[in-house]
């Protein structure tokens, strides 16, 4: 029992870092119906920056919302560079446009900061705390935490500023938006600059765990990506607990199946859920119209 | 018509190699992606040597002194990639000789191109015992491969003979789920049985490349009771165990390959990874005037404080004065003759690892140790310590220092 | 002869060349990339299938390349088999797990697909690493090159073999592609739904195709393994995935010789690049090509855009790198990503789809000629049925809370032309779209020949025989006329599969194009055969889609709007063509609006209002009648107008304003004025224009040419946004407010460009709120509730009281009547007067003539796109042509 509990609850923190990720994929979508294909690249950039800010000497607390910053910043390039021409063009060409840039970034990041893993420091101990007999270290409370926040942050921006507001305007409807002279080109580069901040905290929470390195993302991206459409591309909150299931299941199972299985449940119950539900368990139908 | 313009470049610029004079060395190995650290260090320590001697003007071959050139590639640890560079590397008709190779995938689809050519190779810093067993296997008379590392039996055994000489029963397997921890899983198991199955296997986990979260296979550890964790594996996940060995309150002795010692174990698990135990051909400690002048030449050409992978930057290293060595008694540049020579060198190679005499002899199908170059007296236990490896055993260091004088 | 040199020519120099090339060059590097390019060539072909003719990102290929490679090479170690048999067994595992996959996959579109694959591709890596005991997991699995007719195959032989399956594949997907298969393909990219509804059967066709392409994966793989001879799960994985994706990309989409391309380049290039002097000469090159195909597109477009300046800012990058890197093997991935960077923004359509375009060109290759046309008593025999054909009993379709379809219940008989009217918003669409198979009803029975209809897929109705017309058209816009047509041909194609990729199907194919030609000359199309749809005059495409669905031979015919956006000319010829069609005894239901081709062409009409049917009768009988006059000009006791004396100044002006969509014009030199402090009304029949009028207003349509003043600044350039700024408000047609928000959300957005963003945006709205919620105390009511809760009426309460919300200058407001019921019109119109009475510029577009009217100051009468009339409500009341307008 203890075991199970044990295993339930580091796996489930850790899905709330794909559920973070996979919030990232429901900002963009919200707005625009494409999400960048190298968010995974955005988050171990904006780690590897925030590592440098670290080195630099800059304390923590500070370097967080620098780190936070260049996410944005660099959502805001990707979106220039990989998706609003496709966007224009109404093409699908967005998703080769930001697998192509995940490329790039992942070389560039080879060379510029080493094909090495590097320890992130934290303030945060990472000593396990002990209740009801499972273990778990600030580190990984810190992520549960900054999930939270920052998911909150971004809602309660959305609902209590009319910038915010706009946003779900566009989503909603997007030429209703334009009539109302909200510009629905500067709400999608709002959306992927909020979602390359998501990115950037995700980066700067998982790393303590993950360390930080070129790969640090791949494995991290596609649980995201698995949770983003198991949701719903379109659910709002329903990722923390798609996040939240999957974690723990995929830990259970890597200790009950075997953990070289560890991946199998989470792929599964993905193309389950598309087969049943293509718009994801939380997300919603769309009627056909000719 | 694009593709055959193509192709004649390509004929081209290989026919252009012909031109030089010079000893062509190719450098392979994965210098981009997971294995990299051991790829670039490998590369790096070899470049050392080779800059060395191009220094003191070559080797002298007939009369000349001949500069040495190398061609680098990098197979990214993909096995497909491996056997096109193969392939490349036998279609270059004056190609001296090739060093390198991590991956035991792309030693297995690459080499038998080399073989075929009979092009000499020096597989270091790593590769599976599959490497050389898949020759023996074969049952080939005349082999142009050579091994220059510990093969994962030699560790294997250390691993295997440490937790014994610690007294200990039970011990758990962890391993990765490449080619090169489930080969190690298997050595491992196979040494325990050589050794008189003294020790209870009590839990077999493994994880993948990327894992971060080690909880579920440390919880079966201790919960059946494991005293020692044997472990085979590339890279941070590693370090994911050490720290995860903390968190579920798991402190017993961590065991394991080689790869126990790169930068990327050490610095990700910080403090959880003091005292880890790994067997080393070599420690990154001045306590040699060669081992000095290497480590100190190594900080100073790549700008580093602390060699990523020492043990493979000193492997490359010791391997290109190895061929160096072969090439002048050969008094050639050809492959063939350099491959003779290297299976009957008279004169002492003095390296940074040892100072090798006479590493390889003609091969016998029959036992590959003809054609691998470490021993187990080569190999000394290194254990992590703040952050740098240093000798497990003062006995090894005070043995390697005798052997110097 | 010439012909067959000119189009197989190329190919057969290529492959010539390749199998000759080890015979001059015995080199085994060279011999290792021809093969390792022979086997992804296949690979390729077959990804092409799923990423170029189905239109889907697939990310799954890798799998298939290992599924296949593994499933041959086991074949070979565990049972033995020779080569034939090993490759077969590889092809066929790529084909069902295909299939497998493509069943629940192929649902989806666009990003789930492409996720849904690449979580399938990561599965099957995990699962080959795990099954160690018959895969050999991580260690790898050692396979021996098999026999092949008990020869051992070298270095060449087997290279050769490699060649042979790949023209093999080339000429099987040559077949497959010019046979109906591949006119399937092209179609359902184009328009699913019309696939659906042509009685294709879009699921069936993807699925096979994904399952064929993911066949060519395994056979691909299973070359691979004889090729490699050793196989480790990790090889494939997400990372070979995207380069093979970008292969066929970057090669070029829905072609051979962009796959083989891009087999050549994902082959090739790593292998170049590691030669620093090689590469910086490609990288010079490159960047003199983005140069000079930049220059050329400035002169084109005459600005400097991003889809010009990306690629040659990326290739100046490049040899920049190339000049500064001095180990260009550690920057592969960031070099392949700079090429391919420029390529996919530069040349969307691929290296070879330039390529093609630039050749096709040059070279004029003469095309087959066409059979003659079938006689058309045997393409189109007459039907002679004259009893119930189609019977619906209270059927019903609701959309929430919205009831399209309410209760109706009527019969078409057998060799009728059966009109269907009503005003907008009535429901017709929606009936039709029941019948169909687009929707299933809520309620409801439909029957044909006495028999259930399938309900809710147009495939299975189409099968039933019921063809139908889209009223917005649904052609097949890359294929030629005659094409669109026999993608329709019913009982055509006889020949299985496998013949096809034999290439045994010409003989059908060449009575198709007969019986299809001779549907193209029953609507007068016969001369535009080989012209692609997209690029047929609009009333060219109307008659086009007629004609694919008489290839059905429908019991039932059903045509939604056909004359929507016809010039005069055209709405006779579909006049004479209808009669064609009644003459080979086709029942046929007809939605028009026109009621001139009503009144002429139907035998028999129903109208509906608001979902139900209002009247039934002949043509005659029902125009006459006063509940359907009513339904169309509005319901009005007595007549009071209210127009004022205009005020001086006009704050917005039109002036020949030309606009449309695609091919169809829809207006044609529309010129009127709105001056300050007035109400005008634009009103007009259906498909008259007045909708597309406020969408070029309001700057969501860019007009083709004339000019639109507001305050005498010329807006019509300007984006939506802007033109919202400068205070204009639209409160378009549908309302489209915005349901999840709630209502005072809505209200506040109205405002937006007024408010600060962040903070006191509330209090500064909130006098403006007290007014629109003293004018809609309803609204005030329920402020914190979901907009998209609300009643009809409530809506568009919201969507007035929104477009207040801007402070506006000028309120256009669309069809604030539409779709609700009679008793919330008049309350509309109060609120209108209200309005009016506050001194607002308002420019009102109403189906319900009279009740615009009444409000109006002054109205124009929109009629083909161009005011027909204008002048006070009180002149415009008498005059004939109004009633005209709406009722023929």
């Amino acid at each position: 029992m203890e075991v199970i509990l044990q295993m339930g609850v580091s796996g489930a923190l850790m899905g709330l870092v794909y559920a973070l990720i996979a919030y990232g994929f429901q900002l963009t979508f919200a707005t625009s119906k494409s999400i960048n294909f190298g968010q995974g690249e955005l988050v171990m950039l904006s780690a590897f920056i925030s590592l440098t800010f670290t080195n630099m000497g800059i304390p923590y607390w500070l370097m967080v919302p620098a780190g936070l910053l260049c996410g944005a910043l660099l959502g805001l390039v990707v979106e220039r560079l990989a998706v609003r021409l496709a966007l224009e063009q109404k093409s699908e060409g967005w998703i080769l446009m930001t697998i192509i840039l995940g490329l790039f970034s992942f070389s560039a990041a080879e060379n510029i900061w080493g094909r090495d893993d590097h320890p992130f420091p934290t303030p945060i101990s990472s000593d396990p705390m002990h209740f009801l007999g499972i273990s778990v270290t600030a580190v990984e409370l810190s992520v549960a935490i900054g999930v939270f926040a920052v998911m909150g942050m971004i809602e309660l921006f959305k609902r209590k500023t009319l910038w915010g507001k706009a946003f779900e305007a566009v989503s909603a409807d997007r030429d209703a938006a334009e009539l109302m002279g909200i510009s629905a080109r500067r709400t999608i580069m709002l959306s992927y600059g909020l979602s390359g901040m998501v990115a950037a905290m995700a980066g700067i929470l998982v790393s303590p765990i993950t360390t930080v390195g070129p790969t640090m993302a791949s494995a991290l991206i596609l649980k995201a990506f698995a949770v983003a459409v198991v949701a719903g591309l379109d659910s709002g909150f329903g990722v923390v607990l798609i996040g939240l299931f999957l974690g723990a299941l995929e830990s259970l199972a890597s200790f009950y199946i075997g953990s070289g299985w560890r991946e199998a449940p989470g792929l599964i119950l993905l193309i389950l859920a598309l087969a049943m539900k293509p718009n994801g368990v939380f997300g919603k139908a769309s009627i056909r119209k000719v | 018509m694009k593709k055959t313009l193509l192709a004649t470049l390509l004929l081209g610029f290989s026919a252009q190699l012909f031109a030089a004079d010079s000893i062509k060395l190719a450098i392979t190995g994965p210098f981009t992606g997971g294995s990299a650290p051991m790829g670039t260090s490998m590369r790096d320590g070899a470049k050392l040597a080779i800059n060395e001697i191009n220094a003191a003007g070559g080797i002298d071959v007939g009369g000349k002194k001949l500069k040495i050139e190398t061609i680098e590639r990098d197979d990214e640890a993909k096995n497909d990639r491996g056997a096109l560079i193969g392939q490349e590397l036998a279609s270059m008709d004056d190609l001296s000789g090739v060093i390198g190779s991590v991956n035991t995938g792309v030693v297995i689809a690459g080499d038998k191109h080399l073989q075929e050519k009979g092009i000499t190779k020096i597989i270091t810093p790593a590769a599976g015992s599959a490497s050389m067993t898949q020759w023996s296997k074969a049952g080939v008379p005349d082999l142009s491969i050579f091994r220059f590392a510990a093969h994962d039996g030699i560790q294997a055994a250390m691993v295997v003979e440490e937790a014994i000489n610690r007294k200990l029963t039970k011990v758990a397997l962890l391993y990765d789920s490449t080619n090169y921890g489930v080969s190690g899983r298997d050595d491992l198991l196979a040494q325990i049985k050589a050794q008189g199955s003294k020790l209870d296997v009590v839990a077999t986990e493994k994880f993948n490349i990327g894992d971060k979260d080690m909880t579920a296979q440390l919880l079966k550890a201790k919960t059946a009771g494991a005293q020692a964790i044997l472990i085979w594996g590339i890279g941070p996940e590693l370090a994911a165990v050490a720290n995860g060995m903390d968190k579920v309150g798991l402190t017993v002795p961590l065991i394991g390959g080689w790869t126990l010692s790169m930068s990327n174990y050490i610095d990700n698990a910080g403090k959880n990874g003091n005292g880890t135990l790994m067997p080393q051909t070599f420690i990154e400690e001045p306590i040699t005037a060669k081992a000095k002048s290497f480590i100190e030449g190594y900080h100073k050409a790549y700008h580093v404080d602390r060699i990523p992978s020492p043990v493979s930057a000193a492997q490359g290293y010791d391997a290109v004065y190895i061929f160096a060595a072969a090439v002048k008694q050969a008094q050639s540049t050809d492959t063939k003759k350099i491959k003779l020579a290297l299976e009957d060198l008279k004169e002492p190679v003095k390296g940074v690892i040892a100072t090798w005499k006479h590493p390889f002899t003609k091969w016998n199908p029959a036992d590959v140790q003809t054609h691998e170059a470490f021993r187990r007296e080569n190999v000394v236990m290194g254990m992590v310590k703040d952050g740098r490896v240093v000798f497990g055993n003062e006995a090894d260091k005070q043995r390697l220092i005798k052997q110097e004088k | 002869m010439k012909r067959i040199l000119l189009v197989n020519g190329a190919e057969l120099i290529a492959f010539i060349l390749l199998a000759c090339i080890p015979l001059a060059v015995s080199n085994s590097y060279v011999l290792g990339l021809l093969t390792l390019l022979a086997i992804y060539g296949i690979l390729l072909i077959g990804l092409d299938v799923s990423v170029g003719y189905l239109g889907q990102v697939n990310l799954g290929h890798a799998a298939f390349l290992g599924l296949g490679a593994y499933a041959g090479g086991l074949c070979v170690m565990v049972f033995g088999f020779s080569m034939l048999p090993a490759l077969l067994a590889s092809l066929l595992v790529g084909f069902v797990f295909g299939g497998l996959l493509a069943f629940p996959a192929l649902r989806l579109e666009g990003p789930q697909f492409a996720l849904a694959t690449l979580s399938f591709s990561a599965l099957t890596a995990t699962t080959l690493n795990e099954l160690e005991s018959i895969t050999q997991g991580a260690q790898g699995l050692q396979v021996d090159r098999p026999l092949l007719f008990g020869l051992h195959l070298g270095p060449q032989a087997f290279f050769w073999l490699c060649l042979v399956l790949l023209a093999f594949t080339w000429i099987a997907m040559k077949n497959l592609l010019s046979s109906h298969w591949g006119r399937a393909f092209e179609a359902l990219r184009d328009s699913p739904i019309a696939t659906d509804a042509m009685g294709v059967g879009v699921f069936r066709h993807k699925v096979a195709a994904f399952a064929l392409g993911s066949g060519l994966g395994g056979l691909a793989g299973g070359l691979y393994a004889f090729n490699f001879q050793f196989l480790q799960p990790s090889s494939f994985v997400y990372e070979l995935m995207v380069i093979l994706l970008l292969g066929v990309v970057l090669g070029g989409r829905k072609s051979l010789w962009g796959a083989f391309v891009g087999a050549c380049l994902i082959v090739l290039l790593p292998n170049l690049l590691s030669n620093r002097s090689l590469f910086q000469a490609f990288s010079f090159i490159g960047l003199f090509i983005a140069l000079v195909a930049g220059t050329i597109n400035i002169r084109k477009q005459r600005r400097i855009s991003f889809q010009v300046a990306a690629p040659i800012v990326s290739m100046a990058l490049l040899v920049a790198g190339s000049l500064l890197v001095q180990n260009t093997e550690d920057w592969r991935k960031a070099i392949f990503a700079l090429m391919l960077f420029s390529v996919v923004v530069g040349l969307p359509e691929g290296l070879m789809g330039f390529a093609e375009k630039q050749l096709t060109r040059l070279f004029k290759v003469p095309a087959r000629p066409l059979p003659d046309a079938t006689e058309l008593e045997a393409v189109l025999p007459k039907q002679e049925d004259t009893g119930l054909l189609l019977e619906l009993i209270d059927v019903k379709r609701h959309f929430g809370g919205i009831k399209a379809v309410d209760g109706v219940s009527m019969q078409v008989q057998g060799g009728h032309i059966h009109g269907l009217i009503g005003p907008n918003g009535s429901g017709k669409s929606t009936l039709v779209n029941v019948i169909s198979g687009l929707y299933a009803p809520s309620a409801g029975q439909l029957r044909l020949h006495g028999e259930e209809l399938p309900k809710g897929s147009l495939f299975k109705v189409s099968q039933a025989g019921i063809a139908r017309t889209f009223q917005n058209l649904q052609l097949f816009a890359e294929l030629s006329a005659l094409e669109n047509v026999m993608v329709a041909c019913a009982g055509a194609y006889k020949k299985s599969l496998p013949l096809v990729l034999l290439g045994f199907a010409y003989a059908e194919e060449k009575r198709a194009q007969a019986d299809s030609l001779a549907l193209l000359e029953l609507v007068g199309l016969a001369g535009d055969a080989r012209t692609k749809a997209k690029d047929l005059p609009y009333g060219a495409q109307r008659f086009l889609e007629i004609a694919r669905a008489l290839a059905r031979k429908p019991k039932l015919l059903i045509l939604d709007e056909p004359a929507a956006g016809l010039a005069h000319p055209d709405v006779l010829k579909l006049n004479e063509i209808v009669h064609r069609i009644r003459a080979r005894g086709i029942t046929t239901i007809l939605i028009e609006h026109h009621m001139s081709v009503v009144n002429e062409v139907c035998d028999f009409v129903t109208v509906l209002d608001e979902g139900k049917i209002i009247a039934q009768g002949l043509p005659d009988e029902v125009k006459r009648n006063p509940r359907v006059i009513a339904a169309y000009l509005g319901d009005s006791k007595e007549s009071s107008y209210s127009s004022r004396k205009l005020g001086e100044t006009p704050l917005l002006r039109v002036e020949d304003l030309h606009a449309g969509y695609g091919a169809s014009e829809v207006l044609t030199g529309t010129s009127f004025e709105v001056r300050a402090g007035s109400v005008v009304a634009l009103i007009g029949a259906n498909g008259a224009g007045k909708t597309t009028t406020m969408r070029v207003l309001s700057g969501m349509l860019k007009p083709t040419s004339g000019k639109v003043l507001l305050e005498g600044k010329e807006v019509q350039q300007l984006d939506a946004s802007k033109i919202a700024c400068l205070g204009l408000a639209h409160s378009p047609e549908g309302r489209k407010i915005f349901a999840p928000l709630s209502v005072e959300d809505n209200l506040l957005l109205g405002a937006y460009t007024r408010l600060p963003k962040v903070f006191g945006f509330r209090t500064k709205a909130s006098i403006d709120l007290e007014k629109v919620y003293a004018l809609f105390p309803r609204l005030f009511e329920r402020r914190k509730q979901a907009a998209g809760t609300l009643s009809g009426g409530e809506q568009q309460m919201l969507a007035i009281g929104r477009a207040l919300m801007a402070n506006p200058k000028i309120i256009l407001l669309d069809e604030p009547s539409m779709g609700l019921a009679p008793v919330i019109v008049q309350e509309v119109f109060v609120i209108i007067k209200k309005l009016k009475e506050a001194g607002i510029t308002l420019l009102l577009v109403e189906q319900f003539a009279k009740s615009a009217l009444e409000v109006a100051d002054y109205a124009y009468v929109l009629e083909h796109g161009r005011i027909a009339v204008e002048g006070t409500p009180e002149e415009l009341a008498k005059n004939e042509r109004v009633l005209a307008a709406y009722l023929g």
